[in-house]
C-alpha cells in the first residue's frame, strides 16, 4: 500500500508521553515511523483516556474523557488516530463505539462536543501502531528499511490483553499473529506461547501483588520453555509489570538476568539502524542484541 | 426470588445482558487468569445478580480481582461483555459503600483525583500517593526497582495540566 | 353499487380479545357504510364460527365478507373456503390481521382498538371493489425429482416409487447413502448403521421406478408447480457406468494415494475409487485432481487392467434434461469446522478429533478397523468429549444442533466398549435427550461409567508430555478444574450445506436466518415451502437425527403424492393481466419480471402474461408506462389499494369511486 504522505493524528496518552513510564515506547514508535516516512501530529492538549479505572468512579465522565480527544482529532481534520498504549486504544475505541451505537451516550456527549454528532465523526478511526505497521506499511516497506537482520534470533511477542480485545478488529482476539509477522520481516524467529494474550494483571499489581506475580510467573515460564532470547512488549503497563515481576519473582523463575524485555518498536528500530538514544534503549541491552544481528546495509 | 436490593445495582446494558442471556456454561470462569483467587467464580456472580443476591454479589472478592482483560468477553457464547459487567458491579459497589477490598477503591479514588485536577495522570505519582494512603511501607520495597527505572531514564514526576479542566466535566 | 358486507371479528381466545376491545370494534364495524351485519366470536376459525358466516351469507345475501382475525397466510384459505361453500366467490373476501399486526404488538387497549378500527374500515372500503375471480388449473407431470441421496432422500424415493411414481434421485457424490453411511452405530438402539442402511440403498438401486443420477448436480430449473424443467449435469467419472462391474482391480493397481474424505482424512484411498464398500451404484470414479494421467500425462494403469474396458479418459460432462411435477430437496448438512475456535486447538493438536472422525475410528470398515487408535499410535486412557462446539454459541451458531448430545453419548459408549480401561468425561451445558428411548440411553451410558460434568471447556492446552489439558468450570461444584486427557472429541455443530443458498435460489425457496431451507410453517407445514411444488426434508431443513429425517422423508413423499394425485393443480388467480387493446408493446414489463412470466406476443404485438408462471408480485404493473388500465393486477387494482389507503389516511369511510379515475 502506498502510505507516503499519509497523515495521522497521534494520541500518546499519559504513559507513552514524554513524562510517562512508557516514554521509550513512544520515542521508539515515532522514530520507526519517521524512518518509514510517516509523520504524525500529536493531538494538542490531549487528556487522559481514563482507561478502565475512571469508569469505575464515573461512567459518563469516562466517555467525556475519550470524547474530548476524539473531538480534537476531528478539529485537526485528522480523523485517523494512532495510539500505542493498549489501555488508551481500548478505551478510545469503546468511547467511539458507544458514541456511534448508543443513543444515550451520544446525546450526552454531543451536548458538549457537537462535532462528534456531525457526519464527519463517521470518519474517526482508532489505529493501533501494530495494525498500522502490518496492514498499511506492510512487509515490503519494512523489509526494505532493515539494516541489521536478526538472523533467527528467537523473539517472544507478548501482546497482553487489551490490544486485541474486545473492541479491536485487526487481529484474532486470542491468537493474533501481527507481531510475529513484524518479527519475521526483520529476520527474527517468532516464539509461540499460548499465553501471549493472557493478562499481566494490569493495575492489580498495586492491589493484589501476589496473585499477579503468579500469573506472570506462568507467562515467563512458557516463554522460557520455548527458548525465547528476547521478549517484546507492546504495552507500557505489561512492560512495567514484567520488569517488576522479574525482580520480585527472583529465583522463582529461571529467566536469564540478561534476557532483554523491550518494546517491539525498539527492536524494529535497532534493526532499522536507528540510534539507541533515539530509541531509549539501554546501551548494554542494545549491544547484547546487536551482537546477534547481521549487518545488511551501512548504518 | 426477586430481591429487595435491586436498587443497589445499576441498570446498565452489561448487567441486563448478563441477567437475560447467560447460559451458565462457565466459560468465563475457566478463562479467567485470576480465577483461583476468587471466592466465587464469575459465572456464580452472574447467577447471584440474576437471582437477586445483589448484596452478596457486591460483597464478593471476585469483582475486585477482575483486571478487565476481556478473555471471558470474547469467549462467552452468549456474547456477554463480562468485563464490563464486572466494571458495572464495581461501580455499584463503590457507590453504595460496599467493599471487601480496601485497596482497589482507594486506587480508583486516587486515579480520579489526578484526572479531575490535571486531566492527566503520572504513574509514579499515582503509585506514591496510593501507597501513602494505604501502606506507606510498601514504598520502601519499591526503592530498588525505582532506582533501576531512574537509571534507565523512565522515571519522571512531572505532570502537565490540560489547559481547561472544565472541558472534561459534565 | 349495492354492497352487502358482513364483518366478523375473532377474539382468538384471549390473543386478540385481551388487547382489542372486540365489542367496540364490532359496534364500529356495524356502523360502516355497506355493512349489513357485524359479529364477534371467540374462535372464528372453529366449526361453529365458520357456520356463522355461511348462515349469514345465505340469510343476508352477503356480497362481501371481511374477517378480522389472524394472519391470512394462516387462515385466509379457511375463510375463502367458507365463502365458496356458501356460494360466494372466494375472492369477494378480505382478511384483516388484528393479531400479529395489532394485539401482539400493542400493549395499550385504547390504541390497539383504534388501530383495529382503522384496519377493519380499510378492508371494508377495499372489499367493495373486489371482483369475482376464477382459479387457474394446470396439469401435472407424474414424476418427482429428489435432490440428495442421504437417508432422507432414500426414504422419500422408495415411498414414491413404491406407489408407482417415477423418481429421479440426484446425488452429488459418487454414491448415495449420505452421512449415515459414515456412522458406525446409531443411537439410541445402537443398531449398526450400514446394516439398516445398505438394504435400503440396494432397494433404491433395484427399483425400476427410480433412476439414480449419482455424481451429478442440478444446473438449472425452470417451469412451475406440476411442470418443472430441470437440467442436471452428470460429472464425468471417466469410467463407463454401463461397463464397470465394480471388481476393483483398477484401485488395487492405481499408484496414486489420496486422503480419504469418507474416512475424514484418517486414511488413504486411490485416485480411482469407490467411497465405501457398500457404495450404490457400485461404479468406480477417477479423481481427476489426483490421477497421474490427468496431472502428469503418465500411467493409465487402470485402463490396462480393467477387464471390461470401462475406463474412458475422454468422458465429458453430460447434461440431462428432466421434466417433473414436484421436487423434494434432501441435501442434508455439513459439519461445523472447529478449527475456527482456536482455543480448542483442532488442527493444531493431533489428538483433538471431531465427532465424525471418531465415528470413522470406531467403524469396523474404518481406518483402524474399529479400534480406538490415536494419530500418534496410542490407545487413550482418558477421553474428554466436549459438547456444543459451534452450537448454542452466538459467535458461531445460536441454535442447538439437536443430535450432538446423543451422538456424544453414543461415542462415549463405543469408546468404552473398544477401550475398556479408558475413563470418558462428557463436558455438557445441558443434556438434550428428547427422543423416544433417549433419556434411557443417557442413563445407560451413565451406568456404564461415563462421567458427566456440567460445564463448557474454556480451552485446551498441551502439556510438555503431549497430554491435552482441558480447562473448564464444574458449574455444579462452582470450581474451575482441569483434566489431563489423551484424546479430546469435539461434538461439532451441524450447519447448512455450503451451497444451500445457491440451491435455494435455483429452486426459488427462502432459507431461514441460519441458512437452512425454510419450511412454509414450522408446525403445520414442516416439509412444504412457499414454492408449492418444492418440498424439503431431513437435515437440510434444520439439524435432525435419523428417526426425524426418515419421518420427514416419508412426509415429503406423501405431500408430493398428494399433489400429483390431484392430476391438475389449482393456481391463484391473483396475477397480472394485460389489456391488449391498450398495450403499445414497449416490452418494459418483460424486462422486469423476475419469473419470466411476461412474454411478447408476436402476432398481436403486445405483452401477455403466462398465467401459471405469474406469482402476482406486481413488478410489471408498477413498470407499465401507460398505466393501470393497460396492465393491472387482479386482487390488487389501483381502486382497491387506494380505497384501503384512503380509509386509513383520511378516515373517510365512504365509497371513493368518485376520487379515483383509472387512467
Ligand atoms: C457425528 C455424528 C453422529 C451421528 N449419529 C447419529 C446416530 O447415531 N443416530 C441418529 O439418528 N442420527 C445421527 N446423526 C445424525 C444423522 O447423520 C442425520 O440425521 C442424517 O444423516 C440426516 O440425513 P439426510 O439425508 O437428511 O442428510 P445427509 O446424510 O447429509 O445426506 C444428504 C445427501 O445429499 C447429498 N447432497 C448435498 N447437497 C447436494 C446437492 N447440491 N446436489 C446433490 N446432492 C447433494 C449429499 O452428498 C448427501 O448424500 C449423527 C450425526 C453426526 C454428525
Ligand atoms: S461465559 Fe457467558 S454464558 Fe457462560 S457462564 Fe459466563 S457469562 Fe454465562
Amino acid at each position: 500500500m502506498d502510505t507516503s504522505g499519509k497523515a495521522l493524528s497521534y494520541y500518546p496518552g499519559c504513559s507513552c508521553s514524554r513524562n510517562g513510564i512508557g516514554r521509550h515506547y513512544g520515542f521508539s514508535s515515532l522514530a520507526v515511523l519517521r524512518a518509514l516516512g510517516i509523520t504524525v501530529s500529536e493531538i494538542e492538549d490531549w487528556n487522559c483516556c481514563g482507561s478502565n479505572l475512571y469508569r469505575v468512579v464515573d461512567e459518563k465522565g469516562s466517555y467525556l474523557l475519550g470524547a474530548r480527544n476524539l473531538a480534537k482529532a476531528l478539529e485537526m481534520n485528522l480523523p485517523e488516530i494512532l495510539i500505542l498504549c493498549p489501555a488508551c486504544f481500548l478505551s478510545m475505541n469503546r468511547t467511539l463505539t458507544e458514541i456511534l451505537a448508543n443513543t444515550k451516550v451520544r446525546n450526552e456527549i454531543t451536548k458538549k462536543y457537537s462535532i462528534l454528532g456531525s457526519p464527519a465523526s463517521s470518519r474517526l478511526r482508532i489505529r493501533h501502531v501494530i495494525d498500522f505497521l502490518v496492514n498499511d506499511i506492510g512487509e515490503e516497506a519494512i523489509k526494505n528499511r532493515v539494516k541489521r537482520r536478526l538472523e533467527g534470533l528467537k523473539i517472544a511477542a507478548y501482546y497482553g490483553c487489551q490490544i486485541t480485545r474486545p473492541y479491536s478488529y485487526f487481529d484474532d482476539p486470542e491468537f493474533p499473529t501481527s507481531l510475529e509477522k513484524i518479527i519475521s520481516w526483520i529476520g527474527g524467529q517468532p516464539v509461540e506461547s499460548p499465553l501471549k494474550t493472557k493478562c499481566c494483571g494490569g493495575m492489580l499489581m498495586l492491589t493484589n501483588e501476589e496473585e499477579v506475580l503468579t500469573v506472570i510467573e506462568k507467562i515467563f515460564n512458557s516463554y522460557v520453555r520455548e527458548g525465547a532470547e528476547c521478549i517484546v512488549t507492546a504495552c507500557p503497563l505489561c512492560h512495567l509489570n514484567l520488569e517488576m515481576a522479574r525482580t520480585r519473582l527472583g529465583k522463582r523463575i529461571s529467566v536469564d538476568k540478561r534476557l532483554p524485555i523491550i518494546y517491539f518498536t525498539q527492536l524494529v528500530g535497532l534493526s532499522f539502524g536507528i540510534g539507541i538514544d533515539e530509541l531509549g534503549i539501554s546501551k548494554n541491552i542494545a549491544e547484547h542484541l546487536i551482537e546477534k544481528m547481521v549487518l545488511t546495509a551501512t548504518v | 426470588m426477586v430481591s429487595q436490593n435491586n436498587h443497589l445495582i445499576e441498570d446498565s446494558y452489561a448487567i441486563r445482558a448478563a441477567i437475560e442471556k447467560c447460559i451458565q456454561c462457565g466459560t468465563c470462569s475457566a478463562s479467567c487468569p485470576l480465577n483461583n483467587y476468587m471466592d466465587y467464580t464469575p459465572r456464580q456472580v452472574v447467577l447471584m445478580v440474576r437471582e437477586g443476591f445483589i448484596h452478596e454479589a457486591l460483597k464478593t472478592k471476585t469483582i475486585w480481582l477482575c483486571s478487565t482483560c476481556y478473555l471471558c468477553a470474547v469467549r462467552c457464547p452468549a456474547k456477554i461483555n463480562i468485563g464490563e459487567f464486572m466494571t458495572a458491579l464495581k461501580r455499584s459497589a463503590l457507590k453504595n459503600g460496599y467493599s471487601n477490598n480496601q485497596l482497589y477503591p482507594k486506587l480508583m479514588e486516587t486515579y480520579a483525583e489526578y484526572i479531575n485536577k490535571y486531566g492527566r495522570i503520572s504513574e509514579p505519582r499515582l503509585m506514591i500517593k496510593f501507597s501513602l494512603k494505604t501502606s506507606p511501607f510498601k514504598l520502601l520495597k519499591m526503592i530498588p526497582f525505582s532506582m533501576k527505572l531512574l537509571r534507565e531514564g523512565t522515571l519522571s514526576f512531572s505532570l502537565e495540566k490540560i489547559q481547561n479542566i472544565e472541558e472534561i466535566k459534565i | 353499487m349495492d354492497r352487502k358486507i358482513g364483518v366478523y371479528i375473532c377474539h382468538c381466545g384471549l390473543n386478540i380479545a385481551s388487547t382489542v376491545n372486540v365489542q367496540k370494534l364490532t359496534e364500529f364495524a356495524q356502523g360502516l357504510e355497506g355493512v349489513v351485519i357485524a359479529r364477534d366470536y371467540p374462535y372464528m376459525c372453529s366449526d361453529p364460527g365458520q357456520e356463522l358466516i355461511k348462515k349469514d351469507i345465505k340469510e343476508y345475501g352477503l356480497t362481501n365478507v371481511v374477517v378480522a382475525s389472524c394472519s391470512p397466510t394462516m387462515h385466509g384459505p379457511t375463510f375463502q373456503k367458507v365463502c365458496e361453500e356458501a356460494g360466494l366467490n372466494p375472492y369477494m373476501f378480505q382478511m384483516v390481521n388484528i393479531r400479529e399486526h395489532v394485539s401482539w404488538v400493542t400493549d395499550d387497549v385504547e390504541k390497539a382498538t383504534e388501530k383495529a378500527k382503522l384496519l377493519v374500515a380499510a378492508a371494508v372500503n377495499r372489499v367493495k371493489f373486489h371482483e369475482p375471480l376464477e382459479k387457474i388449473h394446470v396439469p401435472l407431470t407424474q414424476s418427482v425429482l429428489i435432490v440428495g441421496g442421504g437417508i432422507t432422500g432414500i426414504e422419500a424415493a422408495l415411498k414414491l416409487a413404491n406407489s408407482g411414481k417415477k423418481v429421479y434421485l440426484v446425488e452429488r457424490e459418487p454414491s448415495i447413502g449420505g452421512r449415515m453411511a459414515q456412522l458406525e452405530k446409531t443411537f439410541p438402539t445402537l443398531d449398526c448403521a450400514s446394516c439398516i442402511l445398505t438394504p435400503k440403498m440396494v432397494d433404491v438401486a433395484s427399483n425400476p421406478n427410480i433412476t439414480i443420477l449419482a455424481y451429478s448436480e442440478i444446473k438449472e430449473v425452470s417451469g412451475y408447480i406440476g411442470n418443472y424443467k430441470v437440467k442436471v449435469v452428470k460429472k464425468p467419472r471417466y469410467v463407463d457406468e454401463n461397463k464397470c462391474i465394480g471388481c476393483g482391480l483398477c484401485a488395487t493397481k492405481c499408484p496414486s494415494k489420496v486422503l480419504d474424505e469418507f474416512n475424514m482424512g484418517l486414511s488413504y484411498r486411490k485416485a480411482i475409487y469407490i467411497p465405501f464398500p457398500q457404495a450404490v451404484p457400485r461404479k468406480y470414479t477417477i479423481d481427476r485432481e489426483r490421477c497421474l494421467y490427468f496431472t502428469k500425462n503418465i500411467c493409465r494403469v487402470c485402463e490396462r487392467f480393467c477387464p471390461t474396458k470401462a475406463i474412458n479418459f475422454e468422458q465429458k460432462p453430460e447434461e440431462i434434461a428432466l421434466e417433473v411435477g414436484a421436487v423434494i430437496l434432501a441435501t442434508g448438512y455439513d459439519v461445523f469446522d472447529p478449527s475456527v475456535i482456536k482455543r480448542y486447538g483442532y488442527g493444531r493438536y493431533k489428538n483433538v478429533y471431531t465427532g465424525l472422525e471418531v465415528e470413522r475410528l470406531t467403524s469396523a470398515s474404518g481406518p483402524t478397523n474399529g479400534r480406538i487408535i490415536l494419530r500418534d499410535g496410542r490407545t487413550p486412557s482418558t477421553v474428554v468429549i466436549i459438547h456444543c462446539v459451534g452450537s448454542r454459541d452466538e459467535n458461531y451458531h445460536v441454535y442447538c444442533s439437536r443430535v450432538c448430545c446423543m451422538y456424544a453419548m453414543k461415542l462415549a459408549h463405543l469408546i468404552k466398549e473398544r477401550a475398556p480401561n479408558s475413563t470418558v468425561y462428557e463436558l455438557y451445558i445441558d443434556i438434550r435427550a428428547h427422543g423416544k428411548g433417549y433419556e434411557e440411553f443417557y442413563r445407560r451410558v451413565q451406568e456404564e461409567g461415563v462421567i458427566f460434568i456440567r460445564g463448557k471447556a474454556a480451552e485446551i492446552t498441551e502439556s510438555d508430555n503431549g497430554k491435552l489439558i482441558v480447562t473448564f468450570e464444574d458449574t455444579l461444584l462452582g470450581k474451575v478444574q482441569q483434566i489431563e486427557a489423551d484424546m479430546v472429541v469435539l461434538a461439532t455443530a451441524l450447519e447448512p450445506r455450503k451451497d444451500a443458498r445457491e440451491l435455494a435460489r435455483i429452486f426459488n425457496i427462502p432459507v431461514d436466518k441460519n441458512g437452512f431451507f425454510l419450511e412454509r410453517h414450522p408446525k403445520l407445514a414442516p416439509v412444504s415451502t412457499v414454492n408449492r411444488g418444492v418440498f424439503v426434508a431431513g437435515a437440510c431443513q434444520g439439524p435432525k437425527d435419523i428417526p426425524d429425517s426418515v419421518a420427514q422423508g416419508a412426509a415429503a413423499a406423501a405431500e408430493a403424492l398428494a399433489l400429483l394425485s390431484q392430476g391438475v393443480v389449482e393456481a391463484e388467480p391473483v396475477i397480472a393481466e394485460v389489456n391488449k387493446d391498450l398495450c403499445s408493446g414497449c416490452r418494459i414489463c418483460i424486462s422486469v419480471c423476475p419469473y419470466n412470466a411476461t412474454v411478447f406476443d408476436r402476432e398481436s404485438k403486445t405483452a401477455s402474461v403466462q398465467e401459471v408462471l405469474c406469482q402476482g408480485c406486481g413488478t410489471c404493473v408498477a413498470s407499465c408506462p401507460s398505466g393501470a388500465r393497460t396492465l393491472r393486477q387482479r386482487g390488487f387494482t389501483d381502486k382497491q389499494i387506494i380505497a384501503e389507503i384512503e380509509a386509513i389516511l383520511l378516515k373517510r369511510f365512504v365509497p371513493v369511486e368518485v376520487l379515483i379515475t383509472e387512467t
